[in-house]
């Protein structure tokens, strides 16, 4: 018996360790959410027209031409593989885009707090948030949204919305994770009814 | 040494036993304190066994997060409360209904720097939002019914998966019991 209770002490207490560190340990993954208008019936929307994406972010390497194109490449790669035709005019659904982004710093005792959402000095890890504001915090590590919208044309109306928070080191690593977690939400479009 | 015969535990170990399920429960507390909350309260005076139709009126969302301030999300909230009242037995009708449905979407990211006696929530970021659930008397025009559900959650993602089910749990307390 006193056996066994050693074993449960151990257990217990390295349960209650594991508790108490995970507890601490700052969670950052990603995160995505889609929603879709369940009335609609999707296999008659056969053609869409990608519109100009645009990117909310003062920081260079994610708010640049580039980084767009690369988005909008893989948005249409990933509607031409579920059958889906670009044409230029009079397309059954438009796709738009929308980035932003936001930089943080974490504090004493791991707090994270937004620094100035994005503006100012570009950087890897660890360059400074914008001076301007009075934030001139290290950047611990940067939050982007992505905003990925299908609308139908006829009557105009949002039918589909996917949602990707990506969690990067920094804006740098940012822009080149977009294009994949475009590619992500839409794996799911249309999406279960 | 004193024995509980019912288990043949040593009494000294219970008392170690004791000691640990209390330290394991101390840990657990906090993230017990952020445990989500609701509420309803209702008009005492109204007798809601004659309120038998309804129409869903106004929306609004004090969020600016994308997967909850659109019209698709809305359309999908609007769904869950229309699918639970009419599972009560009221009707939707556009004209000249017994109950107008309002309700109200909030979300915003938290830093756990604002909370600090939240840090052991197990994130640095996390979401909190309301939503809140009116059922509205047309004639005389008077809020009769209101439930607020408060959530916390670690991403937007799983707030907005979240909220629907939250509505559900709300208008289950509808009517109210006096």
């Amino acid at each position: 018996m006193n056996r066994a209770f050693k074993y449960f002490k151990r257990g217990t207490g390295g349960a209650l360790l594991a508790f108490l560190f995970l507890s601490s340990v700052p969670l950052h993954s990603d995160d995505h959410n889609v929603d879709l208008d369940k009335s609609v019936d999707y296999s008659k929307l056969k053609t869409f027209l990608i519109r100009p994406g645009r990117i909310d972010s003062g920081r260079q390497e994610l708010n640049n031409s580039l980084v767009v194109k690369k988005i909008t490449d893989a948005i249409r790669a990933s509607l031409q593989s579920k059958a889906l035709k670009e044409v230029p005019t009079q397309a059954d659904v438009t796709v738009e885009f929308l980035v932003s982004g936001v930089d943080y710093n974490i504090g004493g005792g791991g707090f994270a707090r937004p620094i100035g959402a994005s503006l100012g000095n570009p950087g890897p890890r660890g360059s400074r948030g914008p001076e301007g504001l009075g934030e001139g915090l290290p950047v611990d590590f940067s939050v982007g949204t992505l905003v990925i919208d299908v609308n139908a044309t006829m009557p105009a109306r949002l039918i589909w919305r996917g949602v990707y928070h990506d969690t990067e080191d920094n804006s740098s690593k940012l822009g080149i994770k977009l294009p994949d977690d475009a590619k992500k939400l839409l794996a799911k479009y249309p999406g279960a009814k | 040494m004193r024995r509980n015969f019912s288990r043949n535990i040593p009494v000294r170990n219970n008392v170690r036993l004791r000691t640990l399920l209390i330290l394991l429960i101390l840990a657990i507390l906090p993230a017990a304190l952020v445990a989500d909350e609701h509420s309803v309260t209702f008009d005492e005076h109204t007798d809601f066994s004659k309120l038998r139709t309804f129409a869903i009126r106004n929306v609004r969302c004090d969020s600016v997060r994308p997967e909850l301030n659109n019209t698709l999300y809305f359309k999908k909230l609007a769904d869950t409360i229309r699918t639970v009242l009419s599972a009560k037995g009221l009707k939707e009708t556009a004209d000249r209904p017994d109950l107008f449905v309002d309700y109200r979407i909030s979300g915003t990211e938290v830093s756990t720097a604002d909370e600090p006696n939240r840090r052991f929530r197990g994130g640095d970021l996390y979401i909190e939002g309301t939503v809140t659930v009116d059922l509205v008397r047309r004639e005389p025009s008077l809020l009769v019914w209101e439930g607020i559900y408060h959530e916390n959650e670690d991403n937007g993602s799983k707030y907005a998966q979240k909220l629907p089910a939250d509505v559900k749990k709300l208008l289950r307390k509808y009517p109210p019991k006096k």
